[in-house]
């Protein structure tokens, strides 16, 4: 399969993964990752220009807000892997309806002997952020792509049935409290959304 | 107009298309895409026709289900009202049946309904793929929703799976090692011997499944495999040695020598058979069983008399 220019392998234990895709895509759209990861990457052009704390506050929010997205994605993959609804690290990125809907739709296989194998594929893009300054709130869009995670019936180890994965529209807002950024509400699209 | 090398590739193209498709199944993002209310709906296969979760807040049980009549289903097309793994028809097309188990994790703040009037719901939009579709929701039993009846086998099958059965304490005489030729007595622990209850209850109903031993089935280790209608009859101190068990025994004719670990393994496995009633109605389901394993060293008997007679 070709791979997209910012696709986001959704891996365990590799949290910073967002960057990578959204250095590659910097180009095209105009984020970055947050401070010091940009710096690690970026051209160094001597001094720093002075950028307006505004600028460097949405930086570090957007950068902030896609780790936590792509984290939770993480989490669930890992807790689904097992059918596990139990396993606290779905808490760990997402908070309010976003995790009820996790954990629900984790029990949900758990009952139909379903486990989720293979890694999911994001590529999220951050379209607002509130407030303009120090935000706390983010709104990010993606095109969720389950082709190559999919559902396996935990008994027999077959595929689950016959139905594609595919691309998902997907929204998702994300709120930081007190320093921590966790995924509070979640859609995903049906396949072929996007 | 088609090249003869364009149609080729057509007809190539579309195998390999249906070729991919059969290794596909559905994504691992089902389980949430599914279950939302107020997500854009979700299609239960790639058709036309959509489930909008957001109309569970309204769901009813379809008219069928209670005349005894023919449903439909969330397609369109005719079903069976009630499905006996996944309940009765709601309104939306899709099956239904009380959760009575789920429990969300404490850190789910957002979804513990404290002194709230309601109940966990699994639905599930049968198709071409069964099992597939809809979700686990919390809906109010009062207010805008017609509760629908959960049907006696429904659960049934619940209070079944809340059974926690006792497993067999496998005793023997001789106790430790046994003897070529000498009757083996077997029996299991009487503790364990006794029906176990369990039950699933929505408010106003409520169904007991109870499960009583029936019968042992030994498997011996040297081949044989015995069915013991009881639990078998405990060797009494002080009986004849001689004398084999009147309703559970086995007599070795030969050694465990040359087997793993010198011993004969050895299984004790219940059955239980199962029954249910509650709601007027009572039944039976497919009978359960528990099993429990152990090592059985078998000794020749002449080892020791060529000792004794040695001296």
């Amino acid at each position: 399969m070709r791979k997209r220019r910012g696709d986001h392998r959704v891996r365990i234990g590799r949290r910073r993964s967002y960057c990578v895709g959204v250095v590659a895509a910097l180009t095209l759209v105009a984020v970055s990752c947050s401070e010091p990861r940009r710096s690690a990457s970026a051209p160094s052009l001597g001094p720093p220009v002075e950028a307006s704390t505004t600028t460097t506050d949405a930086e570090n929010a957007r950068g902030d807000a896609i780790g936590a997205y792509d984290a939770m994605w993480q989490d669930m993959a890992a807790a689904a892997r097992t059918a596990d609804y139990q396993s606290p690290r779905l808490a760990q990125h997402a908070a309010g309806d976003a995790l009820s809907l996790l954990t629900r739709g984790v029990y949900t296989n758990r009952v139909r002997g379903v486990v989720v194998k293979g890694q999911p594929v994001t590529h999220p893009t951050v379209t607002s952020l509130k407030p303009s300054t120090e935000p706390t709130t983010a709104i990010i869009s993606d095109c969720f792509n389950d082709t190559n995670w999919l559902n396996f019936m935990a008994s027999t180890g077959q595929l689950q049935n016959h139905v594609p994965g595919g691309r998902h529209q997907t929204t998702a807002t994300v709120t930081e409290t007190g320093g921590t950024w966790k995924v509070t509400e979640l859609q995903v699209g049906v396949a072929g959304t996007c | 107009m088609l090249t003869r090398a364009a149609l080729v590739t057509v007809v190539l193209f579309a195998v390999l298309s249906l070729g991919a498709w059969s290794a596909w199944a559905d994504g691992g993002s089902s389980a949430v895409a599914c279950q939302q209310s107020g997500a854009p709906g979700c299609t239960v296969t790639a058709g036309t026709s959509t489930v909008d979760p957001a109309s569970n807040a309204t769901v009813h049980v379809q008219s069928g289900v209670t005349t005894g009549g023919t449903c439909t289903d969330w397609r369109g097309m005719p079903a069976p009202c009630t499905d006996p793994t996944w309940g009765w028809m709601g309104s939306n097309g899709c099956y239904w049946k009380l959760d009575t188990d789920y429990r969300p994790p404490a850190w789910d703040t957002a979804d513990q309904h404290p002194n709230q009037t309601g109940a966990w719901f699994l639905f599930t939009c049968l198709g071409p793929f069964p099992g597939t579709g809809g979700g686990t929701v919390w809906l109010p039993t009062k207010g805008g929703f017609d509760t629908p009846p959960p049907t006696p086998v429904v659960l049934a099958r619940q209070a079944v799976n809340r059974l926690r059965l006792a497993t067999p304490r496998i005793e023997t005489s001789p106790s430790g090692e046994q003897l070529v030729n000498v009757p083996t007595w077997l029996w299991v622990a009487r503790s364990a011997w006794a029906p176990m209850n369990a039950t699933a209850s929505v408010p106003g109903d409520a169904v007991t499944a109870t499960a009583r031993p029936s019968s042992v089935t030994w498997r011996l280790g040297d081949g044989t495999a015995l069915v013991c209608e009881g639990p078998g009859t405990p060797y009494a101190q002080g009986g004849d040695p001689s004398a084999s068990s009147p309703n559970c025994g086995h007599t070795y004719r030969q050694s465990s020598a040359g087997q793993p670990d010198e011993a004969f393994v050895v299984s004790a496995t219940m059955t239980w058979a199962v029954t249910w009633q509650g709601d007027g109605q009572r039944g039976a389901l497919p009978a359960l069983t528990t099993t429990t394993t152990t090592e059985l060293r078998v000794a020749e008997l002449q080892a020791i008399n060529t000792a004794a007679t040695g001296t």
